[in-house]
């Protein structure tokens, strides 16, 4: 459900309350859902939901997801998240995931940004043009 | 197959291993052809957005929380959390001479099932039009090939003139007209042109159109021989309007890559109205504030940017030029809407149809009064200058007379002169459709017209008066045309020609 421009400022300014550090800190957003359920305010859900959303969006700033087709190695992890470090200007933090959709190769996710050099992003263009 | 595996071997040899970065987001929201995409940080303004299934979008609305995209093509297999992807590209379409004779939609898809185009170059749909600096002043005319506009609303190469009246008053009629003339300039320059011959190159852009109309127009101009110098961009009823809205971009693209070539280059857009309904529906859809007529607050942009396009360049700048023949609709004639006061208000003059006037039987029904060209006479030959720089006011005065003229009997020698002379001309200004006829044919009827050759002809006859010279004037008047061709003005040797010519044609009439 869409929030209207009073909610959304009200959510941007909790996910600002719930970081330390320049980073989201679980005891702070604690804090802050104890304040919101003690004095609830209007239209509670629909600012929980943009909190919530807010929220993974500011943890996807510095949580890498690191999408795999076969092994990877530890070096080709620490060169990822060096790179990933040095183009951000943070820390970042690395989950792994085995997708043998891609075939072969890599995709990282930060944020929005996608960096992807796996064989089925590379066959997508022709597997379109043959449909 | 040590061969086989060699090509392949090169193959993966020459691929890239870097990888590639783009940007994403997951559709939040997709209706009516415009898709609201959460996340998409890093996307730019117009840029081109990739969804699932080759389809494509651009960037229109950049908030905050989220990016709206407008999508071209079919967006019924696109859904919620699908993932869209930014290309770091403008949208463009292809331009050069491999797309004449042929019939695109409007990204520069071919749709004529005549085969992939072969372009070589990509403009982008969005430019900046050309300053002040690289501009000249617009002096070389644009033939239409009607008597009534060469003679009395003349257009030149890189004027903006607009065609505006109801609907069926006969506006694409003028612009196909158009289009005929400059083919048939071509073919004839083709032959016997000189060096300092520049052919124009056509583009019709059809918005909105019902598909049988543009089946018809891309007929006519078959059975001229003209399509062959046409790029037609096709943005039908049927299509998105995302596509009604960018087909007028794609073609004036399209027109700017043979102006920026040093070529001269002629483009109708049929019609902004539509471009500007379908503009609405994308705002509207957007959720971007309507202001009057619940069009968006930069409609006036829209058509302005489009139409600033179209110029003369100087010489350092190539030479070339693009002719802009917007067209609008109006309602029950009124020239004050929205739209219709902003084209105006844009372009350099208007042609006016009138629907009264097609229905007398005037076609091209202009109204002269309210039609205008704001360069004039700076675009006319010096020809056609001299024979017709006076019938605008002799048919104003006949206008105001014709009220009298059923008091004939009891009227003065110089009204009813007046009013049989404007008579005459208005029957001499009637032309049929897909008919248009050469500029140095346009002076003899003119010479001939304004020399009293015609008072003696019943008014009721004179269109049939004007066929048959304009008929005598192509099989037994081909030397004094070539020499007012070749001239441009009537010298004294020319006008005795012309005169022999004429009184030779009056006596086969009059028999």
């Amino acid at each position: 459900m869409a929030a209207d421009k009073q909610t959304r400022d009200l959510a941007k300014k909790l996910v600002m309350f719930s970081m330390d550090n320049g980073e989201i800190s679980a005891d702070k957003v604690k804090e802050v859902l104890g304040a919101l359920s003690a004095q609830p305010p209007r239209k509670l859900k629909k600012l929980l939901v943009c909190y919530q959303k807010l929220i993974e969006r500011e943890i996807d700033k510095y949580t890498a997801q690191v999408e795999h087709a076969g092994p990877l190695s530890q070096d080709a992890l620490d060169a990822v998240k060096s790179f990933l470090e040095e183009n951000s200007g943070r820390k970042i933090s690395i989950q792994t995931q085995e997708n043998p959709d891609l075939l072969a190769g890599i995709r990282v996710s930060l944020g929005d940004d996608v960096y992807e050099d796996s064989a089925a992003f590379r066959l997508r263009p022709l597997a379109e043009k043959a449909i | 197959m040590s061969e086989i595996a060699e090509l392949i071997q090169s193959e993966i040899n020459k691929l890239s291993t870097s990888s590639v970065k783009t940007n994403v987001g997951n559709i939040t929201m997709i209706a009516d052809g415009v898709a609201k995409v959460d996340g998409l940080s890093k996307a730019m303004f117009n840029e081109m957005v990739e969804f699932p299934g080759g389809v494509f979008g651009i960037a229109l609305n950049l908030e905050e929380d989220e990016v709206g995209c407008v999508i071209l093509g079919d967006y019924s297999q696109l859904k919620e959390g699908d993932e869209a992807r930014t290309t770091g590209k403008l949208l463009s379409v292809p331009v050069g001479k491999e797309l004449l004779g042929r019939v695109v939609d409007a990204i520069g898809k071919p749709i004529d099932g005549k085969g992939p185009i072969d372009a070589k170059e990509q403009y982008p749909i969005e430019k900046i039009a050309p300053g002040i600096i690289p501009r000249q002043s617009v002096d070389q005319p644009l033939q239409t090939g009607i008597l009534s506009i060469d003679s009395m609303i003349p257009i030149g190469r890189g004027q903006r003139e607009l065609i505006i009246g109801d609907r069926s008053t006969g506006k694409t009629t003028i612009a196909i007209d158009t289009i005929i003339n400059q083919a048939n300039i071509n073919r004839q320059g083709e032959l016997n042109g000189g060096p300092d011959f520049r052919p124009v190159y056509s583009i019709y852009v059809a918005v909105g159109q019902k598909n049988a109309n543009i089946a018809r127009t891309i007929k006519a101009l078959e059975e001229a021989d003209a399509l062959k110098y046409t790029i037609i961009v096709s943005a039908p009823a049927a299509d998105n309007p995302a596509n009604q809205y960018l087909a007028p971009f794609a073609g004036a693209s399209m027109g700017e890559w043979f102006m920026s070539n040093g070529m001269d280059a002629l483009i109708v857009y049929d019609d902004l109205s539509k471009q500007a309904v379908a503009y609405r529906q994308i705002s509207l859809v957007l959720k971007r504030p309507s202001g009057r007529e619940a069009y968006p607050g930069d409609v006036f942009y829209l058509h302005s940017r489009l139409l600033e396009r179209s110029a003369r360049l100087n010489k350092d700048n190539g030479g070339g030029s693009l002719t802009a023949l917007p067209i609008i609709e109006t309602q029950m004639g009124d020239v004050s809407g929205y739209i219709p006061t902003n084209v105006i208000s844009i372009t350099d003059g208007q042609i006016f149809l009138e629907t009264d006037l097609f229905n007398q039987g005037i076609r091209p029904a202009i109204s002269v009064g309210l039609s205008v060209s704001r360069v004039g006479s700076a675009a006319q030959i010096k020809a056609i200058k001299k024979v017709a720089g006076k019938v605008k006011l002799q048919l104003a005065q006949y206008r105001e007379l014709a009220a009298f003229s059923q008091f004939e009997s009891d009227l003065d020698a110089k009204t009813k002169a007046t009013l049989d002379r404007g008579a005459r001309v208005v029957e001499t200004f009637k032309q049929p459709a897909y008919s248009p006829i050469p500029v140095e044919i346009q002076v003899g009827l003119m010479w001939a017209v304004q020399n009293n050759f015609f008072d003696s002809i019943p008014a009721d006859r004179a269109t049939e008066a004007v066929s048959s010279l304009k008929e005598h004037f192509i099989t037994r008047g081909t030397e004094v045309t070539e020499a007012i061709l070749k001239e441009k003005s009537i010298t004294e040797d020319i006008e005795k020609d012309l005169r022999a010519t004429v009184e030779e044609w009056k006596r086969t009439w009059g028999e």
